[in-house]
Formats: structure tokens, C-alpha cells, sequence
């Protein structure tokens, strides 16, 4: 067990770059759509397109995602090194659900902080970005946190396209060396940290925001 | 006396429902125009259109004799709006509540910005509270906060959609008496309220509106102890009662 043990610590790294890279594109990609959908009516364009792209990524399973990612970006013409395609299929699949929790957030922001921002003769594209977006992303903040560590665990199945990450690392040691239970429960252990990490610096941020500005002052 | 603001003729639907029928109303330069009248009166959108927060559906706007745009009327800082709710950006402390629009709005610098800030904030007395979150702060010193916020921007009229409605009694003076101080440097005000000893105190005009229209139109002295109306008279009789 000892001596395998350091040649999954490489691909867990990729595991985790592949995670919180495509987070942190879907993160700004969530944002727009979001933006877009939560401030225009229903029929607008784009708001016409993401919503029939949410459906999409919400309606299909991410290995479907991640195959397609594989097998069709070749076909128009982009030839990426696995990790991007990883990457890629990944953002895809994280900015439909990272659009809905933006929407979410950015609708449950009150009307009055609009037209104060309006009476005081901001525009709207500086309202939402000094004064809807920063409330949001705040009200966010849980549910991107649960969207991280859902992401970081689906990436286990960027394995089917050949991406040494962590599970895939793990399967062909197993492979070589029949220790199917112990590697089972090695990877385990090792997605373990990313993600309890992951939430942990969630409820940090959290506290911080709550701390600041919080409704109700609970030193009172 | 110049004239600074004249509406003609502005209606207001929601769906079916007409809030606000033909309204004109004229407002002289540092005049104050107080309209009360009982709730769903139609007083509240009137105020809201005025303030362009309201789509109007006819009717038109004359800022200083010259018809504007709502673009224009943003723009140029031409109100000044004051709500029940107050609308502080709670993750902005109260200083920044009031840099933020003086910088991305009006262009000034930041170290220039401050200074307008503390200058206000001063005014409305509230000064040493200005690096907290609103949060932090009471009802009156938030709305407190709000006008200062407003004034800031050197708006050419300000506009108050009931602003002690959402206080406890013992802050609405707070904020009646930055109202007051105000009115005395000029400010040209128009001021939706219930508190109606405030309203004989520093109008110059009440405006009694029920069902979306203007029903009278008077000077306080004339309002209270000798109104033209039957409608205003069982009003006064209702919220003088107690």
C-alpha cells in the first residue's frame, strides 16, 4: 500500500487542477448567463440559448457530456491535449448548474437596490457590478460550495477518456496489481481532503461575509 | 419664483387598474409639495413616476420648462429619491454607500468623493457612524444615511415616498427634523407622508389624492381647518382623530 501511495499523489494533482479550473471558468460563465437571465425577460436571445443549454446539462448525464466533448470536438476541428477536453467537458457541465445558482441568487436580490441605484443615476451594467453581483455571489457561496464538491467527485469519470486523474490512476494500479479493496479505499481516502478542504474554506468565506454585513448582529 | 418641475396630464395603469389618472401638478423652485391621502391612493406610484421608477403611460415631465427624457432625468441627477425601505447597499459601509455613486456617476476622485461624503453625512448628523455597515445601524440613522446619500449627488429636487413609515416612533423625528433643516437651506421637496403635524409644519402646498386622482390641492392653513372637500374632511376626520 505504502509504495503506491506516492505514485497517486501526480494524479491526484491533475484531479485537482481539472476540478477547480473548469469551476472557476463556470464560475464567470454562470455568472453571465445568470446576470442575463435573472435582468431580461424569457425571450431575449441569449437568455433564449442558456436556458436551452441549462436543459441540456441538466437533462444529461455527464459521461454523455464528457463523450461528446471527446469524440465531437475532434470533429470541428479542435485537437486538444485529454486534460483540456477534460477541462472542457467539465466547464460545460458546471456552468449549467453554476447558471442556476446565479440566477437564483441574483432574482432574490431586492428591487429597492435597483432603483436606489437607479434614481442615483448608476447604469445597469454598474449596478450589477458594484452593487447586485457583490450581494449575490455572497448568496451564492453555499451552493457553489456543493457544486465544487459534486465537480471534484464527477471528475472520477473524466477516466473513461483516458485522463490520469485520481480514479483512472487508481484503476490501472489496480490492474497491476490486484489490490482491488485497498486501492478502492486508498482513492477514497484521497478525494476525502480535497473536498472536506473544499467546504471548509466555503464556511471560512461564509463567516467572514456573515461578520461583515449580516442582517442580524448576533453580538447584540 | 421659477418654476422648476410642471407634470401634465400623467396617467399611470397597472394592467386594468388606474393608479394614477391625469395628474397635473406645478412646482416651483424651493417650494415643498406634501401629498398624503389614504393607502392604494395612488399617491406612492405618482411619486415613483415622477421619480421615473414608474412607467408612465401618458403624460409629460418639464424640468425647468424643457421636456426631458428618463435618460436625461437620471443622468443629470435631476431627483433625488428617499423610500420607506431605505434601499442601503448593505455590503457598503455608510461612506461608501455614498462614494460609490459620486465616483462611477458624477467621475469625481475618490479623496474628493470623501469629502462630499463627510459633508453630508455631517448635515444629516450621522457622521460618526459612517465607516459601519448599515446593518449596524438604526432605522432612523439608516434613513438618515439614505438622504445623505441622495443630497450627495446634488439632485435639483428631492422626493420622499413615506419615509418615516417604516421607523419606530422614536426615530421618525430624528428624521423628520433632517427633513426640516433641509427645507430651510431651499431644498425644493415633494414629500409622500402620513405624519400630518409634520406636513403643516413645512409645506407650502398639501395635495389630498384618493382613487389616483387629485381631490384637493390646498395651502396647510386652508387644509386642515377650512378643506374645500367633503372626501378631505372624513380623511382628516379619520387620521386627526387620536
Amino acid at each position: 500500500m505504502v509504495e503506491v501511495f506516492p505514485r497517486l499523489l501526480p494524479p491526484l494533482w491533475v484531479t485537482i487542477k481539472v476540478s477547480f479550473i473548469s469551476l472557476f471558468l463556470a464560475f464567470f460563465i454562470g455568472l453571465f448567463f445568470g446576470s442575463i437571465n435573472s435582468i431580461y425577460s424569457k425571450f431575449n436571445p441569449i437568455n433564449l440559448v442558456s436556458r436551452f443549454y441549462v436543459w441540456i446539462v441538466l437533462c444529461t448525464p455527464i459521461i454523455i457530456q464528457i463523450y461528446a466533448a471527446y469524440l465531437l470536438l475532434p470533429k470541428v476541428g479542435i485537437k486538444l491535449d485529454v486534460f483540456w477536453v477534460g477541462v472542457i467537458a467539465l466547464t460545460f457541465n458546471s456552468a449549467g448548474y453554476q447558471t442556476e445558482i446565479s440566477r437564483a441568487s441574483i432574482t432574490s436580490i431586492d428591487k429597492g437596490q435597483y432603483e436606489a441605484s437607479k434614481t442615483l443615476g448608476m447604469s445597469l451594467l454598474t449596478t450589477m457590478i458594484y452593487i447586485i453581483i457583490p450581494q449575490a455571489i455572497k448568496r451564492m457561496l453555499p451552493a457553489t460550495a456543493n457544486e465544487a464538491s459534486h465537480l471534484i467527485k464527477a471528475s472520477a469519470v473524466l477516466s473513461v477518456i483516458a485522463l490520469l486523474e485520481l480514479h483512472k490512476a487508481a484503476i490501472n494500479l489496480q490492474g497491476n496489481s490486484f489490490k482491488f479493496i485497498e486501492l478502492l479505499a486508498l482513492q477514497a481516502l484521497l478525494y476525502l481532503p480535497i473536498v472536506l478542504g473544499t467546504s471548509y474554506i466555503a464556511s471560512i468565506l461564509q463567516k467572514n461575509n456573515d461578520d461583515k454585513s449580516s442582517k442580524i448582529d448576533l453580538a447584540k | 419664483m421659477t418654476n422648476i418641475l410642471s407634470i401634465n396630464n400623467l396617467n399611470v395603469f397597472y394592467e386594468s387598474f388606474h393608479a394614477v389618472q391625469n395628474i397635473s401638478l406645478s412646482l416651483n423652485e424651493r417650494e415643498i409639495v406634501v401629498i398624503c391621502g389614504p393607502s392604494g391612493s395612488g399617491k406612492s406610484t405618482l411619486i415613483r413616476a415622477i421619480a421615473g421608477l414608474e412607467k408612465a403611460d401618458s403624460g409629460d415631465i418639464f424640468i425647468n420648462n424643457k421636456l426631458m427624457s428618463e435618460k436625461e432625468v437620471f443622468k443629470n441627477n435631476i431627483f433625488g429619491m428617499v423610500f420607506q425601505q431605505f434601499n442601503l447597499f448593505p455590503h457598503l459601509t455608510i461612506i461608501e454607500n455614498i462614494t460609490l455613486p459620486l465616483i462611477k456617476v458624477k467621475k469625481i476622485n475618490k479623496s474628493e468623493s470623501i469629502k462630499i461624503a463627510e459633508d453630508v453625512l455631517n448635515k444629516v448628523k450621522i457622521i460618526d457612524q459612517k465607516d459601519k455597515y448599515p446593518s449596524k445601524l438604526s432605522g432612523g440613522q439608516q434613513q438618515r444615511c439614505a438622504i445623505a446619500r441622495s443630497l450627495a449627488m446634488n439632485p435639483k429636487i428631492m422626493l420622499f415616498d413615506e419615509p418615516t413609515s417604516a421607523l419606530d416612533p422614536e426615530m421618525i423625528n430624528e428624521v423628520l427634523d433632517v427633513m426640516s433643516d433641509l427645507a430651510s437651506t431651499g431644498m425644493t421637496m415633494i414629500i409622500v407622508t402620513h405624519e400630518m403635524g409634520f406636513a403643516k409644519k413645512i409645506a407650502n402646498k398639501i395635495i389630498f389624492m384618493d382613487n389616483g386622482e387629485i381631490v384637493e390641492s390646498n395651502t396647510p392653513e386652508n387644509f386642515f381647518t377650512n378643506p374645500n372637500k367633503e372626501r378631505t374632511k372624513t380623511f382628516l376626520n379619520q387620521v386627526l382623530q387620536h
